[in-house]
């Protein structure tokens, strides 16, 4: 391995295996390139026990409910091939979609498109986060930045009592697009039928944020569907691709148990929030946001991933 | 760590089969775990499920689904609650063993075990979206060097990138730093940044620009990027496929035609690199370590910026 070639050249009169078993403690060493033992030290590195593996991308198998031996052979699949490859054809602007490959939301070449969002932060509760959006150094891409606070506000008592312990206060910061009025200042939707995943372009710091749609169901019952985006940091951009069916249902920032399709015709916001446990300062510029179709990606007929392998239990006992 | 074990060891010891005074004990331990440093192990938490009362008659076990909802000792069951919370918080991996004892104490149709249900669904979930996870008790257990290797990992996409660790001796660098810092300069190349290199004109210069951070986790690393100003690029030639039936798709792509605009402004990146130094002594080392593999290197000129 071409870290450890340095140490061999200068320190050549102890032994590599004893550096080795200092830093690494019997684990296995992923090695990118090259195998680094020769025909001398094969010996030496069989007693300390340290392993050397090729490393491989890593493939995760999803766990999913259905039998798909079973499942493709049946008149549900065809439906579901049916409706996720092709587009519904009811309006005449979604007839549209099906020529296009992918659809751009947002980008921020121009100052004006800035307007469209707006921030949200901790001093509406009373701490002391602050936020900002700008165009970036570029002047091509929105700089979503700021200085995260976990101080709490003064409201929030926390007890040192072990027996009645309160929460942690951690700060929070977001961006929300301004939702859509129409008549008489009524809300309107957006619709993402005809679109399986959305491929957003980022150059964070390395940052956990989400990914949040907010779907209006009707009769007061909104959820967020979130999803997290484990940012690279550093100078090169990073294209992240979403599924629709990977978002997490969520009510005031936490899981829902019974996990639902949402409805692509009823989908109102978009928000990028930033809420790890982590005090300092953050930065995310954002390049563009928009749709995508995956045609080999196959989804149950509930159109979501996370299905609830304890139905009878959780449904019985009212929760 | 140990001290964590003998003390509960120690009370279920004194308590005897009732286990009178188990709620605040619990509690107690829960709110004291950090102290003993042992919050992020799981085997903690199922050692606490072992104060809980044995036995038929506690009244704790929730068998039947309907009348569940009428049953005592709720408390036990959301201390329980907090406890599985409070694993998904500092990031221990839930395990079979905690399903299984939780099952025996609390019975299938309680809300303790509806939380470990949630615990052990999402988790696998929520991790599947990271590139490279990595838990929290093994994140404490790394040296500098290892924690550079991280994030140099995180920061380039690919597998296959070359790192190297160059030392920076005392008789070119004045500089002290303190021993939790890095002081080795770590670095990464990957091929194509290579094959770039070898193609860039010796006559502009190329430049390293300054101490930027990155957070791995919880820390943050400061790295310097070794690049150069923005070309003109050479628009690839399109290749236009026969359909022998005379039938043209029409389809319209939006993110080709937006996707490039940033190489225009932007440069190309050579290489990057952590370290904890701030002189430039420490970073002519790693230019000097460079010029084994880029030969190109030798005849261009340096800048810090």
């Amino acid at each position: 391995m071409d870290i450890l070639r340095p140490f061999v050249l200068r320190l050549a009169k102890t032994d590599t295996t004893q550096i080795l078993s200092k830093c690494l403690k019997n684990r296995t060493v992923y090695a990118r390139t090259i195998s680094f033992t020769t025909n001398k030290n094969k010996k030496n590195a069989e007693k300390s026990n340290i392993v050397v593996k090729q490393e491989e991308e890593i493939v995760r198998i999803q766990e999913k409910s259905v039998d798909w031996n079973r499942w493709k052979h049946s008149w549900k699949y065809f439906n579901m091939i049916m409706k996720n490859k092709f587009a519904s054809a009811h309006d005449h602007a979604l007839a549209a979609r099906s020529t296009k490959e992918d659809q751009i939301i947002y980008y921020f070449r121009n100052s004006g498109e800035l307007e469209n969002w707006y921030i949200m932060t901790d001093e509406d509760v009373g701490a002391r986060s602050w936020a900002e959006l700008i165009q970036g150094p570029n002047e091509m891409t929105a700089a979503f930045r700021g200085y995260l606070n976990n101080t709490p506000p003064r409201d929030y008592v926390i007890s040192n009592d072990p027996l009645e312990p309160t929460p942690n206060f951690y700060g929070f910061a977001y961006v929300e697009t301004k939702p859509f009025e129409g008549i008489l200042g009524r809300e309107q939707f957006m619709n993402f039928q005809g679109f399986n995943s959305f491929k957003i372009r980022l150059r964070g710091d390395g940052r956990k944020y989400h990914f949040e749609t907010l779907c209006d169901f009707g009769f007061g019952d909104r959820w967020m569907y979130t999803a997290p985006i484990y940012t690279n940091g550093g100078p090169l951009w990073q294209e992240v691709t979403i599924p629709f069916a990977k978002l997490i249902a969520s009510i005031d920032s936490g899981a829902v148990a019974k996990q639902r399709e949402m409805a692509l015709d009823k989908m109102s916001n978009f928000r990028f929030l930033i809420r790890d446990k982590i005090e300092g300062p953050f930065h995310l510029e954002i390049d563009y946001i928009a749709f995508t179709r995956d045609v080999t990606y196959e989804v149950c007929e509930s159109g979501i991933d996370y299905y609830d392998p304890w139905e009878p239990i959780n449904s019985n006992s009212g929760m | 760590k140990r001290t964590f074990y003998k003390l509960v060891d120690i009370w279920i010891s004194e308590a005897g089969l009732a286990r009178r005074g188990h709620r605040e004990f619990i509690q107690a331990a829960m709110h004291a775990m950090p102290k003993f440093n042992v919050e992020s192990d799981i085997r903690a938490y199922v050692r606490l499920l072992d104060c809980f009362p044995d036995g038929k008659h506690t009244g704790i076990h929730r068998s039947h689904w309907f009348y569940s909802a009428f049953q005592d000792k709720i408390a036990d069951h959301s201390i329980a609650e907090n406890l599985v919370s409070q694993i998904s918080q500092h990031g221990a991996i839930p395990n079979d063993k905690l399903f299984n004892k939780a099952l025996e104490i609390f019975g299938k149709f309680s809300p303790a075990m509806l939380a470990v249900r949630q615990c052990l669904f999402w988790y696998p979930r929520i991790i599947a979206f990271q590139k490279h996870p990595i838990s929290v008790s093994d994140f404490k257990e790394l040296s500098p060097t290892e924690i550079a290797f991280h994030g140099l990992r995180q920061m380039s996409p690919g597998l296959d990138a070359k790192f190297r660790n160059f030392e920076v001796l005392q008789s070119e660098c004045d500089e002290i730093l303190n021993t939790d810092q890095l002081d080795s300069v770590v670095s990464i190349q990957t091929p194509e940044q290579q094959s770039m290199l070898a193609k860039h004109d010796p006559d502009s210069p190329v430049f390293i620009q300054g101490p930027n951070t990155v957070y791995v986790k919880n820390k943050q690393l400061q790295y310097y990027v070794m690049r150069s100003d923005p070309k003109e690029l050479i628009p690839a030639k399109k290749v236009e496929l026969e359909d022998g039936l005379g039938y043209t798709e029409t389809r319209i792509k939006e993110i080709a035609q937006v996707e490039k605009d940033t190489e225009k402004v932007e440069g190309p990146v050579y290489a990057i690199a952590c370290t904890d130094y701030t002189s430039h002594a420490a970073l002519r080392t790693w230019v000097r370590g460079l010029l084994e593999d880029n030969k190109n290197l030798s005849l261009c000129t340096v800048m810090f910026q």
